[in-house]
């Protein structure tokens, strides 16, 4: 165990964790921030996806050694439950989500997408999500909502 | 008790394997991190080479490029430069896994996990890559037909840290491509064919490079379907001919998903589909 020293939202937090442990689970069970999922444990569903430096990762595949001092973004970071991001805004409007479990990695990985393309096509859309799996919706309405989020953005 | 060392030089890193008992090198860790869970390495301590700047550089000079062995492939499908040399490189590049893996993933990660499964080899192979490899002040070359020993296995020292990969970029009248099949997008490859194609002047076939993925223990070449094409006009018959001697020489490891019937075909028609692409992009196509 050492003492660590991450930036998550904007703040800091320090924990003792054995460096080689998974980012994912040290958000989780030392600093209870369970919006970040887990699921597969292999790096193929996403559920897990984080911002370092603003880029989508699955932090289950991040030992928390990596990403001392790097800015981190989970779903707590984005909006609040009064003023949604403009993204989580759009997946609820375009009704993106059902179970929800896998939304804060979407979510995400479509805030980093946006980021770096601010005007994808649905075929560039579809590619930037394909690291991330959703059992319900079929996807359809997931892409729409990051259209949406896109023309929300520019009208901004 | 564990201990994660990021190292800011290669003389650096190498210090902190030589004072660690049992110290694993780490650079994007999108393996590294599924090694450590399963169990299959247990390091005291990481050692963290992506901070190295000299490891993160793409250089290019007239007719090759260097990347550094922890160059992300999202490095390399951003570097425009290299997607102009060598499409076909950056087109197999971005369709890696997802893109959260791509921002992590590094090429030399990939090449020093050395699983099959991975695309990027097979690409290597059609361009007569090479890497390099360091250990204190020396410093070795390697080509990449000659860095896997076997499953999951290279050629690598244990104090060798691979620094570069070498790469030629296409010279005039070559093209190649990159086909493979995943059960869905992101998915581990089940069947991969890379090829590469050049005409001489009087517009013969003069070099071909044809390079598999996961159709053994370790990325390989299709020496005798390359064989075949080598002098010829790559017509239709000389493409069947390359495919079927392709098909009898595949030597396919079992899978639990996939019989080696159905992967054979899958080859078959991938490499037929890849040759036919590349032969459009050469000069003098009548297609």
């Amino acid at each position: 165990m050492s003492e660590t020293e991450l930036t998550i939202n904007g703040r800091s937090h320090t924990v003792s964790v054995d460096p080689h442990r998974p980012l994912r689970d040290v958000l989780r069970q030392e600093l209870g921030l369970t919006g970040t999922k887990e699921s597969c444990d292999s790096g193929v569903c996403g559920v897990c996806t984080v911002l370092v430096e603003g880029d989508a990762t699955k932090s289950c595949l991040v030992p928390v050694g990596k990403v001392v001092d790097k800015e981190l973004t989970t779903v707590e970071g984005l909006g609040s439950e009064e003023e949604l991001s403009e993204v989580q805004r759009a997946f609820v409007d375009c009704f993106a989500s059902q179970c929800g479990y896998c939304m804060p990695g979407f979510v995400l990985a479509a805030e980093s997408l946006l980021d770096d393309n601010p005007s994808p096509t649905v075929e560039e859309i579809r590619e930037g999500i394909n690291g991330n799996i959703c059992r319900c919706t079929g996807y359809v309405k997931i892409v729409d909502a990051i259209q949406e989020a896109a023309r929300r953005r520019e009208e901004r | 008790m564990q201990k994660y060392y990021r190292a800011d030089s290669i003389r650096d890193a190498h210090r902190a394997l030589r004072d660690s008992e049992d110290a694993e090198v780490i650079a994007g860790g999108q393996e590294v991190m599924l090694d450590l869970r399963r169990g299959e390495m247990s390091p005291t301590t990481l050692v963290d080479i992506s901070d190295v700047d000299e490891l993160c550089e793409i250089t290019h000079t007239e007719d090759a490029v260097r990347i550094g062995a922890c160059v992300t492939y999202r490095d390399l499908e951003t570097d425009a430069e290299l997607r102009t040399a060598i499409p076909y490189f950056v087109e197999a590049v971005e369709d890696i896994a997802g893109r959260q893996v791509r921002n992590y993933g590094t090429l030399g990660g990939a090449l020093c996990d050395a699983d099959p499964v991975f695309d990027m080899p097979a690409v290597l192979l059609t361009l007569d890559a090479g890497v390099t490899a360091r250990s204190g002040d020396e410093t070795r070359t390697i080509p990449v037909s000659g860095f896997y020993n076997g499953h999951c296995d290279t050629d690598l020292a244990p104090e060798e840290i691979l620094t570069t990969i070498d790469v030629q970029k296409l010279p005039p009248r070559a093209g190649g491509t990159y086909r493979s099949m995943t059960p869905r997008d992101g998915d581990a490859t089940v069947a991969g064919v890379a090829v590469r194609l050049g005409l001489d002047e009087a517009g013969l076939c003069q070099t071909a490079r044809i390079g598999l993925t996961s159709a053994g223990a370790i990325p390989t070449r299709a020496s005798d379907a390359e064989s075949v094409l080598e002098g010829t006009e790559i017509a239709d018959t000389q493409i069947d001919a390359a495919v079927s001697s392709l098909r009898s020489n595949l030597d396919l490891l079992p899978d639990p998903l996939f019989s080696r019937t159905y992967r054979k075909t899958v080859f078959t028609r991938l490499t037929a589909q890849a040759i036919r692409d590349v032969r459009t992009q050469l000069p003098g196509d009548v297609e």
